[in-house]
């Protein structure tokens, strides 16, 4: 049911963190992703896991949503804990599987680049949970906007961005639309050799991609019909504004980051 | 009054020698006036449309919208006055939200955004759906998003409005939500109305019909001038109304109905006179 | 093949917050043979109905029965794509689905995934292609360069390929003139008289319900709204327009005519020709 359709991974919410203008979100996090990796000491570390655990209790968004994003990389996390588990030889040893070494360098080495994939991971998620796609478009058409200077489509690229967007649910009804009409024709998605699940992507991209091309000749001339003749002399109703809160949140940051370098060793 | 639209021998084709699409059409549209253009699937009826604001420009004659000239210099101003809702309610919406989409057409012409804001909320109470601010498209059926399409249009007062088939693929009710939404316009606001269609529900609310046939124009004409013509409509790929049918069947019995009843009143007046006289 | 439905609901989605019920608690019986409209509003649960008839979706609760394959939500059913070949379905802008590089191509694909064999597709395709209203150039083109209205028919064509016992008919005419939706339900209705196929049609046109079908079915949110034949349901003119729909345009005009004159003329699904003598008469 179109009804129903979430965009990304967005979960509705008015906490502070939800009303921070996009922007500021995403420069924060932007820099969180580079100050991670100065992060040396128990202290450090500890410092940004609370600022990270702070944030997303303030979003009030349920933990299962939280958890829900960590979901895909699990796999990469545990994989990087055993890789420096198994190859770092430092320390002394911990104790001897089937005549493998395990030492407490590798403990640690493991523990703590895990660490930091998952405060990286968990902070990107908190953007796109608690942002509308339609505002990081804004955000970034925004934050880029100096780059007009040097020719760079700004405009062009955060329309892409937001049209895309826009046609994601109304592609997905089409593609349950074709792929029920072809199951009807007996095909088959389900069941079968891969080689003949592949064969039957065919008769479902074809129409798709007809159809889209279709729907993209049709809305641009709407567009041109509604007067759209590119990104010079528009105006813009979505405007955003940094207001106090925003500025509140970045002092905060850069105390954090200023209490970092002091902790650090 | 000067016409707002007018065609002076306007023929159009597709590529270099495609086949004649509209031939020789001259016909004009007062201010103010509302107007249906009927014909079936290939009469022409849309390119009509499409010429209006120099979404095509045609090989032999004039366009004039306005009194302006159609060129590719003045199709920009063209397009101030010419608002366009298409067939797909899906393929013109823009925007993100409802709001988004109304802004768009107002966005392209540089409008203030404080302005932007009063503007979106008058169009949006003009075709009743203000409650529906910030629905995303997604979540609104189809009937609503054609709304939301005039609501665009008029956000940007242009001085005509045209339909170009955009109650094709709606269900009855978002037919009948449009078929409200444009009656209310016509009263309220300060446009011409072109609807482009095969439903003759929405031809008899209109001023006057312009018949195409094959590219030409093969009448024109007040609703019961049009519809009373019923089989030969019907030779076009055009519907008769039941109505019309029926007075014609009851003339082949030799019930002499007069008047060319359009409504069921009417036609119950009519047969009540012919049954007291008799 | 006879379609019986047994207190089916389907619900999407269940146990999130994007619970719907669909369809809730409805049953019907469909005869072998006849021509069933059914009626309801966009979101009423038409199309989740239909997609009951070939499998695409089995019952949350209840059971649907098409012939002797059952669906339901205890046991699977292990001859689905029999079931499909057998139940034509005709969806709402079939033209949408054809990919194929020829018109051929496209009416042959369904068959052949059904395990046709070629000779008999390739005679199947002769036969169909003048009912559709076709020439044996189309064949050769590609589905792509043809009108609207050709790429339904070819759309069409290749259900009809696969010889199927039931056509499911989702608006077939939506989007298309006055004479192109009159030609394409006289083609359905002739084929349906000829062949005796059972044929449902799902429609928001009363008049097209009160033309062609037997039986009429109702739905509104879900649930089964009213059944019966159109001439016994389009008495209950104010029952129908509680749920915002309209008594065909002919049937209002006899009953505020019987109003008004006195008569007793019958409101059945006689012809404009028809009700044109009945009136002559009482004059």
């Amino acid at each position: 049911m179109s009804n129903s359709m979430i965009i990304g991974q967005y979960v509705p919410g008015t906490s502070l963190i939800h009303k921070l203008d996009p922007r500021t979100k995403i420069v924060i996090i932007f820099f969180y992703v580079i100050v991670v990796f100065f992060a040396n000491n128990v202290l450090s570390y500890g410092l940004l896991t609370t600022f990270v655990i702070i944030t997303i209790i303030s979003t009030f968004i349920p933990l299962r949503f939280i958890i829900k994003g960590l979901t895909p990389v699990w796999f990469l996390i545990i994989f990087t804990f055993l890789l420096h588990l198994f190859l770092t030889k430092e320390g002394p040893v911990l104790f001897e599987i089937l005549s493998i070494k395990f030492h407490l360098g590798g403990v640690i080495q493991g523990l703590v680049i895990s660490l930091r994939f998952c405060l990286l991971i968990l902070m990107t998620s908190l953007l796109t949970l608690t942002t509308t796609p339609i505002e990081i478009t804004d955000a970034i058409e925004s934050l880029l906007h100096p780059l007009k200077k040097v020719k760079f489509p700004v405009h062009e690229l955060a329309l892409m961005m937001s049209i895309s967007l826009r046609f994601i649910p109304t592609l997905m009804q089409e593609t349950d639309k074709i792929s029920k009409a072809q199951a009807s024709r007996g095909v088959d998605f389900r069941t079968g050799p891969l080689k003949e699940r592949m064969k039957a992507i065919i008769p479902l991209l074809v129409p798709l991609f007809v159809s889209a091309f279709k729907r993209a000749e049709e809305l641009a001339m709407a567009m041109e019909a509604r007067g759209y003749q590119g990104g010079e002399g528009r105006t813009k109703l979505r405007e955003l504004t940094y207001r106090k809160k925003d500025l509140f949140i970045f002092i905060l940051f850069i105390c954090v980051v200023a209490l970092l370098i002091y902790v650090r060793s | 009054m000067n016409p707002i639209v007018e065609f002076n021998n306007v023929s159009f084709h597709y590529g270099e020698d495609g086949p004649w699409i509209l031939k020789n059409c001259t016909f004009s549209i007062k201010g103010n006036e509302s107007v249906a253009i009927i014909g079936h699937n290939g009469s022409g009826k849309s390119t009509i449309a499409k010429l209006m604001n120099g979404l095509l420009f045609p090989q032999e004659g004039e366009v004039y919208i306005n009194g302006k000239l159609l060129t590719e210099e003045s199709v920009w101003e063209i397009r101030k006055d010419v608002g366009m809702v298409f067939q797909n309610p899906d393929n013109q919406f823009v925007g993100a939200t409802v709001q988004d989409d109304v802004a768009f057409g107002m966005e392209n012409r540089g409008i203030e955004r404080k302005e932007m804001e009063i503007r979106i909320e008058d169009a949006l109470e003009a075709v009743k759906m203000k409650e529906y601010r910030l629905t995303e498209p997604h979540r609104l059926s189809g009937g609503q998003k054609q709304r939301v399409a005039i609501a665009g249009v008029i956000a940007i007062s242009p001085k005509v409005l045209i339909l170009d088939e955009a109650t094709v693929m709606l269900d009855p009710k978002g037919r009948t939500e449009i078929m409200e939404t444009i009656g209310h316009l016509q009263k309220e606001k300060d446009l011409s109305l072109i609807t482009i269609t095969h439903d003759l529900h929405e031809v008899m609310k209109v001023e006057r019909v312009i018949v195409l046939n094959k590219g030409e124009i093969w009448a024109t004409g007040t609703p019961r001038e049009i519809l009373k013509n019923g089989s030969e409509l019907q030779k076009i790929g055009l519907d008769m109304p039941f109505l019309i049918e029926l007075s014609q069947e009851l003339k082949d019995l030799g019930v002499n109905v007069l008047n060319e009843p359009l409504t069921t009143e009417e036609m119950l007046e009519e047969l009540w006179i012919l049954h007291s006289k008799m | 093949m006879d379609i019986t439905f047994k207190n089916v609901s389907y619900t999407y989605q269940p146990n999130t917050p994007f619970e719907h019920n669909a369809l809730k608690n409805v049953s019907f019986h469909i005869p072998s043979g006849s021509f069933i409209a059914i009626i309801g509003h966009t979101g009423s649960g038409k199309s989740t109905l239909i997609q009951h008839l070939n499998g695409l979706l089995t019952p949350t609760k209840g059971e649907v029965k098409i012939g002797n394959y059952t669906l339901s939500s205890e046991k699977k059913l292990r001859e689905m794509k029999e079931l499909r070949s057998k139940v034509g379905v005709v969806f709402q802008y079939p033209e949408h689905q054809l990919f194929e590089e020829t018109v051929e191509k496209d009416i042959a694909f369904g068959p052949e995934n059904f395990g046709v064999p070629t000779s008999t597709i390739k005679k199947r395709i002769e036969e169909i292609m003048p009912k559709v209203g076709l020439s044996n150039d189309f064949l050769s083109r590609s589905p792509f360069e043809l009108s609207g209205g050709q790429m339904r028919r070819v759309a069409i064509a290749g259900v009809l390929a696969t010889n199927p016992s039931i056509y499911v008919l989702d608006e077939p005419t939506a989007g298309l003139d006055p004479k192109g939706q009159k030609e394409m339900m006289d083609m359905f209705y002739q084929m349906h008289q000829e062949e005796e196929i059972t044929t449902i049609l799902v429609t928001h046109s009363m008049e097209d319900a009160l033309k062609y079908a037997d039986y009429i079915i109702i739905l509104n949110q879900g649930e089964k709204y009213m059944e019966g034949k159109p001439e016994e349901v389009f008495l209950r003119e104010s029952d129908i327009q509680k749920v915002h729909l309209q008594v065909p345009e002919s049937i209002q005009f006899l009953k505020k005519y019987n109003e008004k004159f006195g008569t007793q003329l019958p409101l059945t699904r006689q012809s404009t020709k028809e009700i044109a003598a009945q009136i002559s008469r009482t004059l």
